[in-house]
């Protein structure tokens, strides 16, 4: 082997891309030749360089703006895509059941029309066989169904003080288990941590309480009686929902609190994540940074962010307690900023006056500018799909 | 990115497959510095790899329903980042052969990409085909094999040839 059949091979050495017999040649050839050895070295840096090469490329700062439009333009595109999918399942939908109904009308058409002409069934042998078969298959399938709810239960869930004593059914306990129907309750200064098996955890506040009502890899559920809890769940986790005297709140993954205050009133605040307050006639999905109230009655007040302005706060609390006032909706316009998109969402949603519809539409365009598709007039005479998608567009932006 | 909190990442991963397109912002966000620099790198034209990487994260997003809980999200960024790039480098050979003055070395590309770092200066001026295969295979990893799959038309023997004067070139022209 000459000096350049060397020089040659030695990359496809480095990299093992030889042969046994080539590579054990290079290898005494290096040892040999001090000139290629050297280069051999410096090919050796160089590649050891290159594993970690720190980067003198500078990232354009609006480039992320940039991809945030694009997604942006690109989620108007799905929409209409969506929309015009629908409609077609329309358009097909009425032809089919078109269909049906000249199918139905010929069938009658040519169905005999005295029912005395139809003979009697009797009962066969077979027909015995059939109800037996069916009768086993509904037997073994109600008993799968059991046998998997049971196998499902992820009961008891381990609870564990953090701070002070708690009582299990009104009962001092040494023992950290909560099981289906008991009720933990906090003291005046005990915090407990509640371990849902897959979910995540619930630390319940002091002087609380909250009951088990169902505990499985399918469906978790607890019942706040009073007090306060906070949840750190999974995204993909099994469903758990928190129960309240006059809300659901159910849990989307995330971190957030539930709390009823001394009116009976629910306060959720989602730190992050994403929960679903359901009450007897309405539902909202409250998104992350945001805090609403539920009120005794079933009203679900006005959602503000937990760091927006104080006059937000004061308004959206005053305005979910006595109702929307004009004064209430102008010191929002005016102090609202781009944490505020969501209230202002929600306040156009429950205005009537058409000047003040006008006026938060125009703030809230200003801070959201609506998507293509979303139209002033259709916000304004309440067009539930432009809500929803400008919804969409203000949520992911916040 | 390694530091961030895996199960942060997890999370963020989550309701970007929810839908959520603050999330998969975030996640855009920690992942844009090793996305770009690797478009940067092979493309070497500031304005294409602009265009290139928004196609990475667009593509991400379509697609991030796919994404299993066995690979990490940089990897995977990685991989649709390689795809996006061989398809414009593919664009970029049709054009040349339609029209064969178009950019051939690094001087006539219009916006090249500038960098402080010596090492990458060399890398992003050595002629297009040289550079995509020492960057694929010495920085990303990939094989000789790997490599000539992505181009389609070139052996894997072709891309070690190419390779070898690449690392040759960079050899004579740095100290090390």
């Amino acid at each position: 082997m000459t000096r350049d059949d060397i020089r040659n091979l030695m990359y496809d050495y480095f990299d093992g891309y030889l042969p046994g017999e080539e590579s054990k040649r290079v290898q005494s050839f290096l040892e040999e030749y001090e000139d290629v050895a050297e280069e051999y070295r410096k090919f050796g840096n160089l590649l050891e360089k290159l594993k970690d090469l720190p980067t003198g490329i500078a990232v354009p700062p609006s480039l992320i703006d940039n991809i945030s439009d694009e997604l942006l333009s690109l989620s108007v595109a799905e929409y209409e895509n969506e929309k015009q999918k629908k409609l077609r399942e329309i358009s097909e939908n009425k032809e089919h059941r078109w269909e049906e109904k000249s199918k139905k009308k010929e069938k009658v058409k040519s169905e005999p029309k005295s029912k005395e002409t139809i003979p009697a069934k009797k009962i066969s042998k077979g027909s015995i066989k059939l109800a037996l078969v069916l009768f086993t298959i509904v037997l073994a399938v109600t008993t799968g169904y059991f046998t998997y709810n049971y196998l499902n239960y992820n009961l008891p869930w381990n609870i564990k003080a953090i701070k002070g004593f708690f009582q299990i059914d009104n009962q001092f306990t040494h023992i950290n288990e909560l099981n289906i129907n008991q009720t933990l309750t906090t003291l005046d200064t005990s915090v407990v941590r509640v371990n849902v098996p897959e979910v995540g955890w619930i630390d319940v506040q002091p002087n609380s309480s909250i009951v088990l009502r169902k505990g499985s890899n399918n469906d978790n559920e607890i019942f706040l009686a009073k007090g306060g809890i906070l949840l750190n769940t999974q995204i993909d986790n099994p469903p758990l929902e928190i129960i309240t005297r006059i809300a659901t709140i159910e849990d989307l993954g995330g971190n957030f609190s539930v709390r009823i205050d001394d009116n009976g009133s629910v306060i959720v605040t989602m730190r992050n994540g994403l929960a679903n307050l359901i009450t007897r006639d309405k539902t909202m999905f409250l998104i992350q940074g945001y805090r609403c109230k539920i009120l005794s009655n079933g009203a679900i007040g006005i959602p503000f962010h937990s760091q927006t302005s104080d006059v937000v706060v004061e308004e959206a609390n005053l305005m979910t307690t006595s109702g929307i006032t004009q004064t209430g909706i102008d010191k929002i316009i005016n102090a609202a900023g781009y944490l505020d998109g969501i209230t202002l969402w929600h306040l156009l949603k429950r205005v009537n006056d058409k000047n003040k519809k006008l006026e938060i539409f125009t703030k809230l365009d200003e801070l959201f500018p609506k998507p293509p598709g979303v139209t002033q007039n259709g916000i304004l005479t309440g067009n539930e799909e432009m809500m929803q998608l400008w919804h969409k567009e203000i949520e992911w932006q916040i | 990115m390694a530091e961030t909190n895996v199960n942060y990442i997890k999370y963020l991963i989550g309701l970007s497959q929810r839908g959520r397109k603050n999330s998969f912002i975030e996640l855009c966000e920690l992942n844009l510095k090793p996305v770009y620099t690797l478009a940067a790198r092979t493309l070497a034209d500031k304005d294409i790899t602009d265009e290139v990487v928004k196609e990475v994260f667009l593509s991400a997003w379509r697609n991030i329903k796919f994404v299993r809980d066995d690979i990490s999200i940089t990897a995977w960024l990685s991989s649709v980042a390689v795809f996006e790039i061989m398809e414009e480098l593919r664009t970029r050979a049709k054009r040349k052969k339609n029209y064969p003055k178009s950019t051939e070395s690094y001087k006539e590309i219009p916006y090249p990409v500038k960098t402080e770092n010596e090492i990458e200066k060399q890398i992003i001026e050595l002629p297009e085909l040289e550079r995509v295969i020492l960057i694929l295979h010495d920085i990303e990893g990939y094989n000789a094999n790997e490599i000539s799959g992505f181009f389609g038309d070139l052996t894997a023997e072709e891309v070690r040839r190419i390779l070898k004067i690449a690392r040759q070139t960079l050899t004579e022209h740095l100290t090390l």
